[in-house]
């Protein structure tokens, strides 16, 4: 009980923490907000009085890129054009800023004019070999695009074993008898994402979205404990209303994933789901989500081959997910989600609980040769895991309740138009009433990317 | 009950004999031969920085081109050849509610939007076609076949005459009027060539310099850190080693004295944590 409620504080602190720092963040990000929309409407007067003023149009467009006034900044830049048409700063700007209204064909033309005018600098045109193709790609109907890891990892706890020597049997603790121990190890992880999307081509903006997604891990330490995971969506995300809710859009989907652990199958999930995307302003979205599995567990050849199978069963998952672009670069993700594994045993029954949230922060590269922005992405998630019934191999009296929270960060460093680096660290601890569940490890990953 | 027209007519009405003779505008750039004709004044040519009133009609020559600079951040960039009269701008700073309209009779122009395009709209006439700019960004001009091309860069773009009326929703796309009885074509992609040529209209032509002496450069731009910006590459997707995280961990946990498997979270997916 002791350690119970001694978890349960430091639970608490650590999440009043990450709380207190999101809060920072975030009030950070609206005064920042407030600051350029001043700076934008002091130097609009000025401009008035005299547009010849080019320090003034210069400093308006920036500001107004700030405060995400893409149309002020395009105003402003324009007019500098009148004024010069060989300006390539303002060619590129443009194109960057029509990319971010989503006008890829006029993003298009202010790249290829400023690719064609006479002494472009070395950094402008790194950037347009970045940008010009990813426009391209937005024009054309069938798009396909992916990033892709391979990375050496490391984990301080390979087996995610208990953190404490004891495990509980029949309601007594008992010394674990293994095989599995704390420890740690390094693997080599591959990881990647392919997306395709087909648009219709019609004005309502409606595409048909699939994605694959894959993880294959090389254990050292455990050879046995190395898996692969696929998980392939798709399904058409059409607009809601465009005229009435411009933005907004639904998805439904098929879903099914497939793994392995040590080469043997493990088990395989078919589903699907129904998200909707509803934008609210310029800078906030929000997406419900619900989503039903199959969850089919193989019986494999180890231990208690036909118990594993009891876990087969169904997955219900409800999720309300929102995006706030508090500036153009700093992005927060939150998400909360509900949901119910059911299997054959009540013990194996469960209900989840899920909170989560993330702030991307994106900064410009050491080198203005690098075309693209990196970022960090700090996140923190929660999640608690509720079983309907005891189980009586380990506790008959006690219902199992499990946890976990996983602070880290992400790291993306992409350097030429296909390759860069990216990284992970994170820290995750599983809560649990039972001796057997607690776990804890800290593990990394890192290595070079592939975009395409 | 819905306020707001009643607002907007009330305002209208309080700016509109003061706002007509007041300044609504600034000539933002001119190429020469770019010339305004204000009520009831003589035809002048056009200068960077000169006022520019209601009902000011402005011409320009196969050589001119102009920008006018708006008191809500707006734009309109007025191209060769073309003859476009701001009918009306009526704009309260404190509100950021107005009202503006244009007309243009032929010609090329690309309306940038601000505050009032934001709110109301904006209105640009044609012997063709109403064009209704609400929250964004369009080009608007004339084939050599004397076709009318409405081209949607942002917001929603509503064009309407006696055939009916055409909603433009999506960046890219466009409608073409031919005459004033014949409906709007539907939404469609723009030809890349028309756009090209309609966007070299609407600016500078390589020898001009928009009315000013002293051109800005590249260096003057960078030190306000213009042509810097980059993309954010897409991120690996790091639910995936979270999801492998926990079939890690239900294979090796343990349900008392025997070791067994447990593989629940296999469909995580979007929801791994």
């Amino acid at each position: 009980m002791y350690r119970k409620n001694l978890f349960g504080a430091r639970r608490r602190r650590g999440v009043a923490g990450y709380a207190s720092a999101l809060a920072l963040m975030l009030a950070a990000g609206a005064a920042q907000a407030q600051s350029v929309i001043a700076d934008q409407s002091t130097l609009l007067p000025r401009i008035l009085a005299n547009p010849a003023d080019h320090d003034a149009n210069f400093a308006y467009a920036h500001a107004s890129v700030e405060a995400r006034d893409y149309e002020a900044a395009i105003a402003a830049l324009e007019r500098t054009l009148f004024f010069n048409p060989n300006l390539t700063r303002a060619k590129y700007e443009l194109g960057a800023l029509y990319y971010k209204l989503k006008s890829f064909d006029m993003a298009q033309r202010y790249f290829e004019d400023a690719l064609k005018t006479p002494g472009l600098e070395p950094d402008l045109r790194a950037r347009i070999e970045i940008m010009l193709p990813a426009t391209k790609k937005e024009l054309e109907p069938s798009r396909l695009s992916g990033v892709l890891q391979l990375g050496v990892g490391y984990s301080s706890n390979v087996p995610l074993a208990p953190v404490f020597g004891l495990i509980r049997s029949n309601g007594a603790d008992i010394p674990n008898p293994g095989p599995y121990y704390q420890r740690g190890g390094v693997n080599l992880t591959a990881v990647g994402e392919v997306r395709h999307v087909y648009d219709f081509e019609n004005q309502r903006g409606d595409t048909w979205e699939s994605r694959f997604a894959g993880i294959g891990t090389s254990q050292f330490a455990f050879g046995e404990l190395s898996s692969v995971l696929v998980e392939a969506t798709t399904g058409p995300r059409l607009a809601l209303a465009p005229e009435v809710l411009p933005g907004a859009s639904i998805r439904p989907y098929v879903a099914a994933s497939y793994a392995t652990m040590a080469l043997g199958r493990l088990g395989s999930s078919i589903g699907g789901g129904v998200t909707a995307r509803f934008p609210i302003g310029d800078s906030f979205q929000v997406e419900p989500g619900v989503e039903w599995r199959h969850l089919d567990i193989a019986a494999t050849s180890r231990f208690l081959e036909v118990a594993s199978t009891l876990n087969t069963g169904s997955q219900w998952t409800g999720s309300l997910a929102a995006r706030w672009r508090a500036t153009d670069r700093l992005t927060f993700d939150g998400k909360v989600l509900y949901g119910r594994n059911s299997s054959y045993t009540s013990t194996l029954t469960s209900r989840r609980f899920g909170l989560e949230g993330s702030a991307r922060i994106e900064f410009d590269p050491p080198s203005e040769l690098i075309g693209w922005r990196w970022s960090a992405t700090p996140f923190v998630r929660y999640a608690e895991t509720r079983f309907s019934a005891a189980d009586l191999f380990v506790d008959p009296l006690v219902v199992r309740v499990d946890r976990q929270i996983r602070v880290g960060s992400q790291f993306d460093m992409p350097i030429t138009k296909m390759f860069g680096v990216a990284a992970l660290v994170q820290y995750v601890r599983n809560n649990s009433n039972l001796p057997n569940y607690r776990a804890s490890a800290w593990s990394g990953l890192i290595g070079p990317t592939l975009r395409f | 009950m819905n306020f707001r027209p009643i607002f907007l007519a009330a305002l209208v009405t309080t700016f509109a004999g003061a706002a007509l003779a007041q300044t609504v505008g600034t000539v933002g750039a001119a190429n020469q031969d770019a010339t305004s004709e204000p009520p009831g004044g003589a035809r002048r040519g056009l200068k960077v920085g000169a006022g520019v009133v209601q009902r000011e009609r402005i011409r320009t020559d196969a050589k001119g081109s102009a920008q006018i600079a708006f008191r809500d951040s707006s734009a309109l960039n007025i191209g060769r050849n073309s003859d476009v009269t701001i009918d009306r701008f009526v704009f309260d700073p404190a509100s950021g509610a107005g009202q503006m309209t244009t007309s243009m009779t032929r010609g090329a122009l690309r309306f940038v939007g601000g505050k009032v395009s934001h709110g109301a709209g904006m209105t640009i006439k044609t012997p063709t076609a109403t064009i209704g700019v609400r929250g964004g960004v369009a080009s608007v001009g004339y084939d050599s076949a004397g076709q009318l091309h409405v081209i949607h860069h942002y917001g929603v773009v509503n064009v309407s005459n006696g055939g009916g009326t055409v909603r433009l929703l999506r960046p890219g796309f466009e409608t073409i009027v031919t005459n004033f009885n014949a409906p709007p074509s539907p939404p469609a992609r723009v030809d890349p060539n028309f756009l090209a040529q309609i966007t070299a209209r609407v600016t500078s032509n390589p020898a001009q310099r928009g009315g000013v002496k002293k051109q800005p450069s590249n260096s003057d731009a960078a030190r306000f850190e213009i042509g810097f910006d980059r993309l954010g590459g897409d991120t690996p997707n790091f639910d995936l080693p979270a999801a492998r995280d926990n079939l890690v961990r239900g294979q090796t946990q343990t349900r008392g004295p025997i070791i067994q498997e447990e593989k629940r979270d296999l469909g995580c997916g979007m929801y791994c944590y």
